[in-house]
């Protein structure tokens, strides 16, 4: 709710009240031109509501102008029979049942000043904020917990209401802080916000202020206790969503406190949503306490590409640096919330980074040289070594673009050995519903039984498994899990933790075969870790066969669906980078690594040349004979495409750091001087040449639906292995270069890992 | 940072990813200061300035009249890696810094030996003529009522008016040639404005931490 609008509507509604009393009672003070302009007022009539409410007993009708309902809400009728009318102001508007007041009167376009009531939590009707008038109601009334019943008349502007507000308003600030010049919330902050367009002038407090002793959350979330209006929304937050019931409502009266019941840390992956959700100054982001003001800083709406979820992310910066990353609303993938690796990793684009292109000289230290002569080197190697003898790797992070550069550069060197890191030796990229998470993260909230195969949503991806937990809380779906015992925020059945399992349900022979059976709208999740292992063929054609028994996949479900784990891993196999062969690293002379960090590198050859192209000094470096530095996806335009096929753009929020350039363009530079020029030198041309290969990676913001389905597949007679499945993340807050960079991950896998 | 010489240009902007962009660049700034860019360096200030004169020792001297006030003149030096104020010759120095409106190349008119003005100045209280000044007379409508106590003064010297031109008058030297000083005394007190790359106070605006190999193999 931004202060504007609150000003605005709080200058509409004294205006009204101007005229209704300059034109009904001629004999009432009519207010003077001075309070017309003052957006607070405190009148006599106010104090007195029901004296002013016996001057305007007969008001005039009056006409309204058309009203928009707020932030786009929007009504959606299930059963048209369902539709009551209220009158909002005396505007009516036609709402389902079920809704409350304070939803009526949004649909309406009148906003109504709130603090505990969130509509992604529960009701709570604590705060009190929004109270409104009801017609033959005694009392004002919480909108928020309240029913809309049919024919209701509803007042948000009349004396009694804006009298409520005030006295609320007055108690809220009553033992609320006067630390705004001081506090992280300052210019976003609701109560603010609020007690700037809804609060009296003045208060009759004089006694002492309480305090409440900090607590001590871990190293994300900051916390000043004394400025809790104990709005609980971050308790109802931790217990609804993210599944860890760590905060809770302690004493009564003035001496309540939000608070972990025993001294611990929060160990929720999503606790970082929390500080977004806290409308005051309570709960602020730790590493950016003191760092800025939110109105010093610029917003860049881009994608987050620490897991394969692609979380709508602002990057909000100052100046060359990025000072703290917000959730943006996509209720297809993230709804408003973010994980906590996103949103406090940005301190690792910082720390190590590459600037300069260097070389590795004959005592085997780094030298920084310039473009030049670090691309000459690198393409009078490359020219040396047989076509055959060039692997080219991509990285996790990497975008669409610099792959397609990348997958062109080497074809046209000759060599096919391209692939992307975490798709395996030998990935399956001919039927696109083999790799995607085909019932997409929206539609999961659907399914009413899940299997999950060999992967650790929470872990993998957080913003999935926040689904999956809301699928379980709303419908109480069944989960089971195959794999290692891991820590699963929700009600589950662990299976097994090896492939015969899923052969028994394959067979039908298990017990919860039975509930995968009897389900509506099953849904298969294999991991993606799942690629790595020899028998991955065997473990996909038993869960297609699971897939077929249960009718998982049909024309307007399907739920066979592969949870990827890196941002790059669904566009790569859109775009074909499959290895010719599949041990071409064990006989690779020149190896171009385009921010790949993990490739196992042990088996490559010693003499073998190792170019690495990347934003970070991470592992494969060490390795490197040229480094060639490149951008961050904070610093460069690219596409990504996440695990259920949505393509999504990230925009340049900063300027890239000493001499590096983004990855196509090195790739590009490159094929210039090795004498094969690629044919595109903008982001336009590379984009229509991507076109040729793979068209919905142009289609930004769309999910573009495989159509093919596992059917079609040959038969396999791989032999499934006993080995049971491991985890695909070891350390949450560690998967990629930028995070192990962070210092703000370590300490969270320290202390966090330590607590558990 | 980039440096913009032509090798790198080549290599990494212009050939291999877009043709138009260095043209856009060079357009924005303007057709004088493509040279500039190619050369080296690129020197905003410099464009739609006027070059007044080069000295000896290769400085050029610069004004621009839209500039503001006390900043509109100013000299780049003739050699760009070792320089200080005592390069600027006594003859542009009254130029440079608002003294005189009188470049220091500006051929002979007044340039007068130190002798004949000692003698003009202080001898010619003795009666002696004036006449040898120059002969160029200054209108005396457009004389400043600032110069009146000079006037007064000039009264003993032979005519109002040369007196005047003695005013605008400069030495060429004082008989012994003007040398730069190199010597490094004094190289503290040199003024460098707050952004200079010179300036003791100047705050490091890296933002990023680059890489530091913290293994070898």
């Amino acid at each position: 709710m931004g202060l504007g609008l609150l000003a605005l509507r709080a200058t509409r509604t004294t205006s009204a009240t101007l005229t209704r009393f300059s034109s009904s009672s001629p004999i009432s003070r009519v207010p003077t031109i001075s309070s017309f302009i003052r957006t607070i007022i405190s009148t006599p009539e106010l104090q007195k509501p029901e004296a002013s409410a016996a001057t305007q007993s007969d008001p005039l009708p009056e006409i309204h102008p058309p009203r928009t309902p707020l932030g786009g809400a929007r009504v959606h009728f299930t059963n048209p029979e369902d539709a009551i009318e209220v009158f909002v102001d005396g505007y009516p508007v036609k709402i389902p049942k079920g809704m409350t007041v304070l939803q009526a009167c949004e649909v309406a376009g009148v906003d109504i000043p709130r603090f505990c009531y969130h509509n992604r939590l529960s009701i709570a009707g604590n705060c009190r904020m929004c109270l409104v008038e009801v017609e033959k109601s005694p009392k004002p009334v919480a909108s928020c917990a309240m029913p809309a019943l049919p024919g209701m008349k509803i007042k948000t502007d009349t004396p009694i209401a804006k009298k409520a507000r005030e006295g609320v308003m007055e108690f809220l600030l009553m033992n609320h802080p006067l630390d705004c010049p001081i506090c992280d919330q300052g210019g976003e902050c609701d109560l603010q916000d609020q007690s700037m367009a809804f609060g009296s002038d003045r208060g009759r407090f004089t006694e002492m202020k309480r305090s409440v002793v900090d607590k001590n959350l871990g190293p994300l979330v900051k916390t000043v206790m004394t400025r809790c209006i104990q709005c609980t929304r971050c308790v109802r937050f931790a217990t609804e969503i993210a599944g860890t019931e760590d905060l809770g409502m302690l004493g009564r009266g003035s001496g309540e406190e939000i608070g972990t019941y025993v001294e611990k840390l929060m160990t929720s992956e999503l606790s970082g949503n929390v500080i977004d959700i806290c409308p005051v100054g309570a709960l602020t982001s730790k590493p950016f306490a003191f760092k800025a003001r939110n109105w010093e800083l610029k917003g860049t709406e881009s994608i987050d590409v620490t897991d394969a979820v692609g979380s709508n992310i602002r990057i909000d910066s100052r100046g060359p640096e990025v000072m703290r990353i917000l959730p943006r609303l996509n209720e297809d993938i993230n709804e408003e919330w973010i994980s906590d690796k996103t949103r406090f990793c940005y301190d690792g684009l910082k720390r190590q980074r590459l600037n300069d292109p260097m070389i590795r000289g004959p005592d085997g230290r780094f030298m920084s040289v310039g473009w030049r002569e670090a691309l000459a080197l690198v393409a009078e190697v490359v020219l040396k070594v047989k076509p055959k003898e060039i692997v080219g790797v991509a990285g996790k992070l990497s975008d669409a673009e610099s792959m397609m550069a990348l997958k062109d550069f080497l074809n046209k060197l000759g060599s096919n050995n391209v692939m992307c890191e975490g798709n395996g030796v030998n990935p399956q990229a001919d039927l696109r519903s083999g790799y995607l998470l085909n019932s997409t993260i929206s539609g999961l909230e659907k399914a009413d039984v899940f299997l999950l195969v060999g992967t650790q949503p929470r872990t993998e991806a957080p913003m999935v498994n926040a689904r999956i937990r809301k699928a379980v809380r709303a419908t109480q779906a069944k989960v089971g899990y195959i794999g290692p015992p891991a820590d699963i925020n929700y009600d589950h059945q662990h299976l097994g933790t090896g492939p015969e399992t899923l052969l028994e349900i394959a067979k039908g022979t298990h017990p919860f075969c039975a509930s995968l059976l009897a389900a509506k709208n099953p849904s298969i999740v294999v991991g993606a870790g799942v690629f790595e292992r020899e028998d991955k063929d065997a473990i996909f054609s038993a869960v297609e066969t699971i897939a077929k028994n249960v009718k998982a996949i049909r024309p307007n479900w399907n739920g066979l669906n592969v949870l990827l784990l890196n941002a790059a891993q669904a566009a790569s196999l859109d775009l074909g980078l499959v290895p010719e062969s599949e041990n071409c690293i064990e006989s690779a002379k020149f190896l171009y690594l385009m921010g790949a960090d993990d490739t196992e590198l042990d088996k490559l050859p010693n003499e073998a040349f190792v170019v690495y192209q990347g934003h970070h000094g991470d592992r494969s470096v060490y390795r490197a004979n040229v480094i060639l530095p490149a951008s961050a996806f904070s610093e460069k335009e690219g596409t990504y495409e996440n695990t259920e096929g949505c393509v999504q753009q990230t925009l340049p929020a900063v300027p890239t750091v000493g001499d590096a350039r983004d990855d196509w363009k090195i790739v590009r530079a490159l094929s210039e001087v090795a004498g094969t020029p690629l044919p595109y030198d903008t982001l336009g041309s590379i984009r229509a040449r991507i076109r040729t290969v793979a068209p919905n990676l142009l289609h930004v913001e769309e999910k573009e639906l495989p159509i093919f389905n596992a059917e079609l597949k040959p038969e396999v007679s791989q032999k499934m292995s006993k080995t049971p499945f491991g985890k695909a993340v070891e350390n949450f807050y560690m998967t990629d270069s930028i995070t192990r960079a962070s210092k703000i991950m370590a300490q969270c896998s320290a202390s966090l890992l330590a607590s558990k | 940072m980039v440096e913009l010489s032509p090798s790198n240009f080549r290599v990494l902007n212009r050939v291999p990813f877009t043709r138009a962009k260095p043209e856009c660049i060079f357009k924005r700034v303007g057709d004088t200061s493509y040279v500039y860019c190619l050369s080296g360096q690129t020197k905003i200030h410099n464009i739609g300035s006027t070059c007044v004169g080069v000295d000896k020792f290769g400085n050029k001297y610069y004004e621009n009249l839209d500039y503001q006030s006390g900043r509109h003149r100013w000299v780049e030096y003739g050699d760009k890696n070792r320089y200080n104020a005592s390069q600027v010759p006594p003859e542009w120095h009254g130029w440079l810094h608002f003294i005189t409106d009188h470049t220091g190349d500006e051929p002979g008119r007044y340039e007068w030996d130190a002798k004949i003005l000692e003698r003009e100045l202080f001898f010619n209280e003795t009666q002696s003529s004036a006449h040898s000044l120059p002969s160029n007379r200054i209108s005396s409508r457009v004389i400043d009522l600032r110069f009146r106590h000079i006037a007064l003064k000039a009264i003993h010297v032979s005519n109002f008016l040369d007196a005047i031109a003695l005013l605008m008058l400069r030495p060429k030297r004082y008989g012994i040639e003007h040398k730069q000083n190199f010597s490094g005394e004094g190289d503290e007190y040199i003024y460098h404005s707050k952004g200079h790359s010179l300036n003791p106070g100047q705050r490091d605006w890296t933002r990023y931490q680059p890489w530091q190999p913290t293994k070898t193999s």
